[in-house]
């Protein structure tokens, strides 16, 4: 279990992040939605350690997430971003190997045999097995961010963070992506965090969403209770219908 | 080729670079201002030549001189290498960032201290390069940060300003001290001249520190390179692996700059023409980047004292003339990727 407390950060500027309390269950789909500049990249980047002078306490499994080394830290949570490139010509294989470094002593310069199954398993489930050999910086948005994810699924952690890493991609690479991260968690119950920029996508994907503004969350619940008219309406200052998804039963929220 | 090159061959290739020094090695030590058979420098080696006027004029004065550029050339290619990936700026180059300027002043400042105070400390000419090289380097990437990255123009313009600004200051030393401009040419454009094996040594035990920190730090620098946020999913702290790194190569180039004065561009050529073959980083990128590091400099040296021989040119002007064209070559094709 995840549990935040009194979690306070600051860039120094005027954004300032909030959260009293936040609990979050092992095996949970969570997903966070909240306008641009509301904080939920940079909670985010808190979790997965990029940011790390911040005022209150994150623990994991009661154990305090600043105590524990950062190797260690990747050995429990993996990341996703939003977009990453690299400025020298890596293969996808290089940069799918790097998930195992959390794993390997300072002394050991090979991978075993458990980080070539992994791997390879990572790279079978997001069917990247022809890309293997491919430069990374070669490759489309979806390619990448696929690679991205074989990267995390490799680095075998609990707790996957996932910042919104589809809102550069089209709706084809999207909904791909959004079903090899689910049928990998949902077998492997692994608890992820979403960040995202499509309100649809969230209620579809998870059970529970949060929504966050001004550094703060504003609601926290299911995709029923959150996604009403009135809400978006107050969060995102958006008109809207709100619809049943015709299959899923899920709440959309459509134009008007 | 390239193609071919890195699928396989990587180990022969290496081997043939390994007996193409070797072989360089020979060449450049029997042509000069006196010629000599090759085979007569291979007897000097292995003690079996009669000629001591020869022999000594080879194994003094024009062998360590050769062993002493090979390894030069090996640092600064390495510290290239290592400079490009832990700062995330294919243009950066122990030269281009200010580091040999801050380190040539350091070292010109000891030899006046030493010249009019008689100061002396063991090992203080590369003391006070280090020094100072570390300013400048620290310096120069304090003023092209734009928060947490380096931009590629950014890095180069803070590069020369500060590089300017150190060697006025070498340049007003040195004619202020030596009444001569011989000595500013040593060490504003480099001069493997007065290489000595001492020296040779001093520059081996570097090389062959720097290689070891390197391969230590390998699996580090290979995540490094490929980006901060990397480092950081991968679990460790960019910070002090980019700043241990930075201080082994500031360290390593103070030395070279110490024996042999400001050698240009090595450390931006050689790393890209490896990457090329090898790859962007890898554990066999250090050792492609010591020989072919070592042979150009070889050559280059060879080209400075023979070219308008007995005139000896700057290294560093032959160093320019190939680097220069490469640095807006790279320069053109990373600002297609910005």
């Amino acid at each position: 279990m995840i549990k935040i407390s009194d979690l306070n950060f600051t860039y120094g500027n005027n954004f300032k992040l909030n959260i009293n309390n936040l609990e979050i269950n092992n095996g949970e789909n969570l997903s966070i939605i909240g306008p641009n500049g509301s904080g939920k990249s940079t909670l985010i980047k808190i979790f997965s350690g990029i940011i790390n002078y911040y005022s209150g306490k994150i623990e994991i499994e009661n154990n305090d997430i600043s105590k524990i080394s950062k190797k260690k830290l990747s050995r429990i949570i993996s990341t996703v971003p939003q977009d990453f490139t690299t400025i020298y010509d890596y293969n996808t294989e290089n940069i799918i190997e790097t998930s195992r470094y959390p794993y390997t002593s300072f002394f050991n310069l090979s991978e075993n045999k458990e980080d070539r199954d992994i791997i390879d398993y990572a790279i079978k489930i997001t069917d990247l097995e022809r890309y293997r050999k491919k430069y990374y910086s070669e490759l489309s948005g979806g390619e990448k961010q696929r690679v991205m994810i074989a990267r995390a699924i490799a680095q075998d952690t609990e707790i996957m963070l996932l910042d919104e890493f589809t809102s550069h991609l089209d709706p084809g690479h999207t909904q791909n992506l959004m079903k090899i991260i689910q049928n990998y968690c949902i077998n492997k119950n692994k608890t992820v965090i979403s960040v995202f920029h499509d309100i649809n996508l969230a209620s579809l994907y998870s059970k529970r969403i949060l929504v966050m503004k001004d550094g703060e969350i504003k609601l926290d619940g299911t995709p029923y209770e959150i996604i009403t008219r009135k809400n978006i309406e107050e969060i995102y200052g958006f008109d809207c219908t709100v619809i049943s998804h015709p299959i899923y039963k899920v709440p959309q929220i459509i134009f008007n | 080729m390239t193609k071919y090159l890195k699928k396989r061959g990587k180990i022969p290739l290496l081997v043939f670079l390994i007996i193409i020094s070797f072989i360089m090695f020979l060449l450049f030590s029997s042509f000069g201002t006196v010629n000599i058979k090759i085979s007569d420098t291979f007897r000097i080696l292995i003690n079996k030549y009669d000629n001591s006027v020869i022999k000594n004029l080879i194994i003094n004065a024009r062998m360590p001189r050769v062993a002493g550029s090979f390894i030069i050339g090996s640092i600064l290619a390495i510290s290239g290498n290592v400079l490009q990936l832990i700062i995330q700026n294919p243009l950066a180059d122990p030269y281009l960032i200010g580091l040999s300027s801050g380190a040539s002043f350091g070292a010109v400042l000891y030899a006046a201290l030493t010249l009019i105070y008689s100061f002396s400390i063991p090992f203080g000419m590369e003391s006070f390069a280090f020094a100072f090289s570390l300013f400048s380097t620290f310096l120069v990437i304090l003023i092209s940060k734009r928060g947490k990255k380096i931009p590629v123009v950014s890095l180069i313009l803070s590069g020369v300003i500060v590089s300017s600004l150190f060697n006025s200051f070498t340049t007003f030393f040195t004619v202020l001290y030596w009444r001569n401009l011989i000595h500013v040419n040593v060490w504003l454009m480099g001069s493997t001249a007065s290489l000595d094996w001492n020296d040779f040594f001093i520059l081996l035990t570097v090389l062959i520190v720097l290689i070891i920190i390197i391969f230590m730090m390998s699996k580090y620098l290979n995540l490094l390179s490929m980006g901060e946020e990397m480092s950081v999913y991968s679990g460790i702290n960019p910070d002090s692996v980019r700043l241990i790194l930075l201080l082994v190569n500031i360290l390593a180039v103070s030395f070279c700059v110490s024996k042999a004065g400001i050698i240009g561009f090595v450390g931006l050529v050689i790393p890209h023409i490896v990457r090329l073959i090898t790859g962007p980083y890898s554990g066999i990128t250090t050792f492609y980047n010591i020989f072919v590091g070592g042979i150009f400099l070889m050559f280059s040296d060879f080209l400075s004292r023979s070219l308008f021989a007995p005139t000896e040119l700057p290294i560093g002007v032959i160093t320019s003339f190939v680097g220069a064209p490469v640095f807006i070559f790279i320069l053109k094709r990373s600002r297609k990727n910005d």
